[in-house]
């Protein structure tokens, strides 16, 4: 042994081989395994850190058109300055700019946001001197909540309800882990002074003065201490407001010689506002035993919502939260408020990991029965026994490298287990075979490490290019990138693992448990077939393989229906961009659809409405109802909480879409929760499906509601699913853009859903002082503007100092709907002049109709408008490529062509210089962007493993003989997706990319038997012949493994695609491998004879 | 109390219709309560320029004394209601009386003289014809009595005039009313001119307000105004424009605009109200109020949607007497329930009083 010069594989095997060591290492990664599963944080979809922040600054009184020119077109300027930043998307409204600030994916959260603190607070000075200070708020996707509980009742009301979620709030925030605990929905105690315009009148108190009372009336100071009888003792003066009847009683003027007091002029009431701008109800729908029953409908709600910090385990911190919620609930919450958790992320995620652990034992076991079924039970437990234990390597490495447990986590793992089991295949196998022809002399164990060391090499370098090519996952960018990083990262470091565990572990098994003879009878067997008494399967394909070596035209006809075949595969995936009938519309009969992440099945979609910007809350608020109206009829619908006038709790996907956190009397949100995905037949995909037609029969009732059921994506969120940014130098042009753009999507194949940015106009009484009869009235515009600002909306004139109240109470003088004063008569409002006496406002102003500012957006430093719309049934490739055809150099509103753009691999920037501009954005970027990337990942992928393999066979030739098993496995792709009936996906390039590095190994195996065959002096074609004959059934069972091991996936919708591809590419291309690449590579070796044969003459 | 009142005539409403409609049809279940139904209509409503003011006395006197004394008598106290030629006050009448003694002792002394002048005209006009006097002496007695005469008229205007002063001292009151207010005692010093009280005529009010510049074109002084008093419940009365004081405020720009009430004992001076003038015409949807109900902290009311009741979301506005003006969530043509109680709730299956007949 000592004289065998040991490579890597040889060494770790000699080790190890008799050590303790061993038992030890065995013990400590399975310790390890242990900690990593119970350790690592699970989440349900891997994170992905955008740093994104809003910037908000006032401008008081400008308009829009200022706002645009003296705030938004600088501080863009400015913020585009800063390296690192993606997209800068801004509105400019009526006072206020807001500028959301989007960093590239996998920018440092904390230096991005300093960056732009720096930035935007150095830029002061290029703003007016008006404006005020520049808040910057950072949008961060570790501040949405991951549990939200929601407090319900129909005794309570949401005043009552938010007093009791207030303290059960309190009572959260000292769990471990937990961030942002807030409350949603409910109203605050206030004390509201109703005002009567005409009371005051008659008593002659203006508004102005009324509102100069409280601030100067509700003190308390306290005094410097004074010193009496030799002790200090505190002075306080104490005049505030103790409770509602200190303010009825406070005196607002005096009248006639006798004290005015608010009671004589308003009425006063405590509690919560009698005006109600947004609220929230919840109602159980029928998939929960409490639906129909009384007052399980429509109960006045108040959300409690939980985020966990970063980097802690959502699964341990919502349930530590839940236990308290449960704890609180029967301590001290009354029985007739119901108490439902509608988030749980921590038991998503949970639920997601342990499903995908069942299925990564499935899977396991699933390869354990191939394995028995090939190598017999012993070898099939000692290469079992390898799996765990890299498993528990992988694992660990996610622990200490940061990865999360996720799904694509446990996905990378799935996918790796087919090709983790080769190694120890291998390795057994080969000691198997040295095991059966046993030379006397040498020891088990010398025979042991040198079988090892036999295919070390070979081992060594399959593994590396199978570690190179998912390496090159690492280089998708953007979202798509984070999203796939768990799998760049978790399959190489198995694959390595699993070579070391092989070297290890393997040869220190085998070594104890097999025995010589027991192995000696099958290889026996085996070694007859190798010798040319071939089993059936061998002979099989030395019927079929001879003809081909032998008969040109049978391997011409053989290599044109590989052709056509290819051909086929891929005109399944094309057929739709250049059939007849042109890319919009439905897919073909035959084709497969290329999209992007199919949509995942979930236990919740959200409704999200958006009313026309002059709709009342009553008529939001009578809309959503009869949406609920028709979700209380789905069977499936476990509960529904509607929002109105504010949107839901915030989550991943509303953030990035920009919907969280609306708020507005047209706004509303319908947050619906399904049963349990493992509890019903149908997923959320066909349900929201289904129920679209019938929002949409209410919708069409309704002109000019924009409805969207949104579903959470699997993978990264987006604005919309097809969007179209149009770029444009005019706010009128682009919304005449806007309306014809519009109708183009109304006109394309399965668009639902959709949305635009160009708001309805509000009408807006302009009140227009008289500067001139003011000033002979002696009242100032600002005396104005503070009446009009009671009469309209109110003023918080104060704060109550209540004892025993949690929350700052205000004092809210406002002129309540009874009493509403109209615009277009302000008779009844009036203001104090200099000499005291009352004018009313009606004569002091004009009021003008005319329609309110519309906020101005800008994408990117120019005037933009979206365009929005989901698919129902399709993917957005084909919708996008139809609208193209038909806008594109349509007649834009300042006479020149529509310049459309965007749908090239690379991105494109707006440029409005040759007027106006449509860019492609949405789903169809991402997808771009994503397959370019992995086109580029799978080129360099290959690129990589070629010039290893030409290191590796020193020829130039050789390596693309091996490889041109990669392309065979395209045969498989698309026929595999269309037999399953999923769209070709991101996911199927993974699977491409994968089934590279599965397909690569089987040819390096196979040409590389032929050399070994070569080099014991068998003459080409047999050589060639026997080679396949014999790798027929190590390749197979490969194959196998893998097949079974992915089968599990194909269920997915996401992944789904991934198994697809692998594993009907993998099948097609094995089975023409064994013949494909023998055969090319007995061309070459002619060839090349001949050559040399001429050389040499 | 106002879930009390909202509830109270359904309930009532309830049981006997349930009764009824359990005598007289078989197929509808006892226990389900029927409820009265309304139409939402669109109402023509005047569009009203409401102005606040106050009730005020057309008269409002102040009594004072034309004499100067020493106030002997006044019993009269604020809020004493008083006739007219009611005595007010006595003013104390001794130097008057003295001043009567002393015309008359003067008209007595120039009758004297009278007298004794004419006797000498008589003497002079015999002796004259008997030539023993000098036809000028006649002339001269006549002269004297004409003097005499002159004088004796002076002291007559004198007495008439100190008799006159008697009257004055005693006030009574000029018109039916009530004495407002009291400023001096008995025992202080009237003098002339200075208000010894006030007293207020029932006999017109007024309701005084100001209207503002840009209204005062729509305003017909023929047109009745309705005016509502808020402390009598906002009872409506019809008062006449007497008049628009034609000179206006140049800095509040307003005008003061008077407007004869109907007299009604109820009303009283000082009272606030608001007087609504019509400018034009409106049409708005109304419902009753006793329909509106609170849910969950909203004000709405239930539309039937077949025979479900569907909770809408309602805002009010403006209140008109019984009905309350919906600005937004509703749109014509509903039917509601006009009175609802707390069992019901959105998505109730109702039986409407229609039905239960």
């Amino acid at each position: 042994m000592s004289e065998t010069r040991l490579n890597f594989a040889g060494r770790l095997a000699q080790t190890f081989i008799t050590s303790k060591l061993t038992i030890v290492f065995i013990i400590a990664v399975a310790l390890m395994g242990v900690v990593a599963v119970l350790q690592t944080p699970r989440e349900e979809n891997p994170q992905i850190v955008v740093p994104a922040a809003l910037v908000t600054v006032s401008l008081p009184g400008a308009s829009a058109a200022e706002v645009e020119e003296l705030l938004v077109t600088p501080l863009e300027g400015i913020l585009k300055e800063i390296p690192g930043v993606d997209h800068i998307d801004s509105t400019a409204r009526n006072s206020v700019a807001a500028i959301q600030v989007q960093f590239k994916v996998g920018q440092p959260k904390e230096e991005s946001l300093v960056k732009l603190y720096d930035r935007v607070l150095a830029s002061r000075s290029r703003l007016p001197s008006d404006a005020g200070t520049p808040v910057v708020q950072s949008i961060d996707a570790d501040d949405v909540p991951i549990v939200t509980v929601t407090l319900a009742s129909s005794q309570y009301d949401d005043y009552a309800l938010k007093r009791v979620a207030e303290r059960m709030a309190d009572r959260l925030r000292s769990t471990d882990n937990v961030s942002v605990v807030s409350i949603k929905g409910g109203h605050k105690r206030e004390i509201a002074i109703e005002l009567d315009p005409d009371r005051l009148q008659a008593f002659g108190v203006t508004l102005s003065q009324a509102y100069g009372a409280f601030g100067a009336s509700n003190l308390s100071v306290p005094m410097q201490p004074t010193v009496r009888h030799g002790k200090v003792e505190a002075i306080k003066l104490s005049a505030s407001f103790q409770s509602a009847d200190d303010v009825k009683n406070q005196i607002v003027a005096i009248h006639d010689g006798r004290p005015v007091y608010v009671r004589d002029v308003a009425t006063v009431t405590d509690g919560p506002p009698s005006e109600v701008a947004a609220f929230s109800r919840f109602s159980f729908g029928p998939g929960d035993a409490r639906f129909g029953k009384d007052n399980s409908m429509d109960m006045s709600a108040v959300t409690i919502a939980v985020a966990k910090k970063k980097g802690a385990n959502a699964v341990v911190v919502a349930n530590a939260v839940i236990d308290r919620i449960e704890r609180m609930q029967r301590s001290f919450v009354p029985e007739d408020i119901q108490v439902v958790v509608t988030r749980d992320d921590g038991e998503k995620a949970d639920a997601a990991v342990n499903l995908l652990l069942e299925h990564l034992l499935i899977a396991l076991g699933t390869v354990g029965l191939v394995l028995m079924f090939f190598l017999g039970w012993r070898e099939a437990m000692i290469v079992m026994v390898t799996v765990p234990l890299i498993l528990s390597i992988t694992l660990m490495a996610d622990l200490l490298g940061g990865v999360t447990i996720n799904r694509v986590t446990l996905f990378a793992l799935i996918l790796a287990l087919g090709l983790l089991v080769d190694a120890a295949i291998v390795v057994i196998e080969n000691i198997h075979r040295h095991y059966g022809s046993a030379r006397a002399g040498t020891s088990k164990e010398e025979m042991t490490v040198l079988a090892t060391n036999e295919i070390g090499n070979a081992t060594n370098l399959a593994t590396v290019a199978v570690m190179l090519v998912f390496a090159a996952l690492f280089l998708v960018t953007g979202m798509a990138g984070d999203y796939f990083y768990p799998i760049a990262y978790n399959v190489p470091i198995a694959m390595a693992a699993s070579v070391v565990v092989a070297y290890i572990v393997t040869p220190w098994a085998a070594n104890r448990w097999l025995h010589r003879h027991d192995v000696r009878e099958e290889e026996m067997h085996a070694r007859e077939d190798a010798r040319g008494e071939p089993g059936r399967m061998e002979r099989l394909y030395l019927r079929l393989i001879t003809p081909l070596q032998q008969r040109r035209p049978v391997r011409f006809a053989f290599g044109v229906v590989i052709l056509v075949l290819m051909g086929a595969s891929i005109m399944q995936g094309a057929w739709q961009f250049v059939r007849p009938s042109g890319v919009g519309g439905a897919v073909s009969q035959l084709g497969v659809a290329i999209g992007f992440l199919p949509k995942d099945n979930k236990n919740t979609f959200n409704i999200v409405v958006s009313m026309p910007e002059d709709t009342p809350v009553e008529e939001t608020d009578r809309f959503v109802r009869e949406i609920a109206t028709l979700l209380a009829q789905e069977k499936e619908v476990v509960n529904y909480q509607t929002w109105i006038g504010q949107a839901g709790v915030e989550d991943f996907n509303g953030l990035f879409k920009g919907t969280a956190g609306r708020t507005g009397n047209h706004v509303a949100e319908i947050r619906v929760n399904l049963t349990d995905k493992h509890d019903r037949s149908q997923s959320s995909i066909d349900i929201v499906r289904e129920f679209r037609p019938k929002v949409d029969a209410v919708r069409a009732a309704w002109p000019g509601v924009e409805v969207t059921l949104v579903e959470d994506p699997p993978g990264p969120p987006l604005r919309s699913t097809v969007l179209a940014e149009l770029y444009g130098p005019d706010s009128d042009g682009l919304r005449a853009l806007s309306d014809e753009v519009r109708k183009a999507f109304e006109a394309t194949f399965d668009i639902v859903d959709l949305t635009d940015t160009e708001p309805v106009d509000v009408i807006e009484h302009r009140i227009v002082p008289d500067k001139e009869k003011a000033a002979l009235s002696l009242v100032s515009t600002a005396q104005i503007a503070e009446a009009l600002s009671l009469v309209y909306g109110g003023n918080t004139l104060s704060r109550a100092h209540l004892p025993d109240e949690r929350n700052p109470v205000d004092v809210r003088a406002f002129v309540p709907r009874r009493f509403a004063v109209d615009p277009t008569r302000l008779d009844r409002v009036f203001v104090d002049n200099v000499d005291g006496k009352p004018v009313p406002l009606s004569e002091l102003v004009t009021v003008q109709p005319t329609s309110a500012d519309r906020p101005i957006l800008h994408r990117d430093n120019e005037r933009v408008t979206f365009i929005g719309a989901e698919l129902s049934n399709s993917v957005p490739l084909y919708a996008v490529l139809d609208l193209q055809r038909r806008l594109a150099g349509i007649t834009a509103p300042d006479g020149r062509p529509l310049r459309t753009g965007n749908l090239s691999f690379s991105e494109e920037v707006p440029d409005t210089i040759d007027g106006y501009q449509l860019l492609w954005g949405g789903e169809m970027r991402m997808t771009l962007n994503v397959y370019r990337d992995m086109g580029i990942a799978l080129g360099g992928a290959l690129l990589a493993v070629y010039f290893l393999l030409v290191a590796y066979y020193r020829s130039f030739l050789v390596p693309v003989i091996a490889m041109s098993s990669v392309p065979l496995g395209i045969i498989g792709i698309f026929p595999g997706h269309w037999l399953v009936g999923a769209d070709f996906s991101a996911t199927s390039m993974v699977g491409i990319i994968a089934l590279s590095g599965v397909v690569i190994r089987n040819s390096l195996l196979i040409i590389d038997f032929i050399q070994e065959n070569l080099k014991h002096g068998m003459p080409l074609d047999v050589a060639v012949r026997q080679a396949g004959a014999v790798r027929l059934r190590p390749i197979l069972l490969t194959t196998l493994a893998i097949v079974l091991g992915s089968a599990i996936m194909i269920t997915d919708p996401v992944f789904g695609g991934l198994a697809i591809s692998l594993i009907f590419g993998t099948v097609a291309s094995t089975g023409l491998t064994v013949f494909v690449v023998p055969i090319l590579y007995e061309l070459h070796a002619e060839r090349h004879l001949r050559h040399s044969a001429v050389k040499s003459q | 109390m106002r879930t009390v009142l909202r509830t109270a005539p359904a309930l009532i409403f309830l049981c006997f219709l349930t009764a009824a409609a359990g005598a007289t049809t078989q197929e509808k279940p006892i226990n389900l309560p029927a409820f009265p139904v309304t139409q939402v209509e669109m109402m023509e409503i005047p569009i009203t320029y409401t102005v606040p003011g106050s009730v005020v006395s057309d008269g409002r006197i102040d009594v004072s004394s034309r004499v100067v004394g020493f106030i002997e008598q006044l019993d009269v106290r604020e809020g004493q209601k008083v006739s007219r030629g009611d005595l007010l006050v006595r003013i104390d009448q001794t130097d008057i009386d003295e001043a009567v003694r002393q015309a008359e002792a003067g008209v007595r002394a120039s009758q004297k003289d009278l007298d004794d002048a004419e006797q000498d005209v008589e003497k002079f006009a015999r002796l004259t014809q008997s030539g023993t006097v000098a036809a000028e002496t006649l002339r001269k007695a006549k002269v004297r009595v004409d003097i005499a005469r002159a004088n004796l008229d002076k002291a007559r205007a004198a007495l008439n005039s100190a008799e006159a002063q008697k009257s004055y001292a005693t006030v009574t009151s000029p018109v039916d009313g009530v004495i407002v207010s009291v400023a001096r005692r008995s025992g202080e010093m009237a003098t002339a001119g200075s208000t010894i009280m006030t007293v207020e005529s029932r006999e017109v009010l007024l309701f005084k307000t100001f209207v503002s510049e840009s209204n005062l074109s729509a305003i017909d002084p023929q047109t009745p105004v309705t005016v509502r008093i808020d402390t009598l419940k906002g009872e409506v009365f019809q008062g006449r424009i007497r008049g628009i004081v034609p000179s206006g405020d140049d800095v509040t720009r307003r005008y003061e605009v008077n407007i004869v009430l109907p007299s009604d004992p109820r009303l009283v001076p000082g009272m606030f109200g608001r007087a609504e003038i019509v400018l034009g015409k409106q049409f708005v949807t109304l419902i009753p109020q006793v329909a509106l109900v609170r849910r969950g902290g909203l004000d709405g009311v239930f539309v039937l949607d077949g025979d479900v009741a569907r909770f809408r979301w309602l805002r009010t506005g403006r209140v008109w007497g019984d009905a309350v003006e919906v600005v937004s969530g509703l749109s014509g043509g509903e039917t509601i329930l006009a009175a609802a109680n707390d069992t019901i709730r959105d998505g109730s299956v109702v039986q409407t009083a229609e039905e239960a007949r």
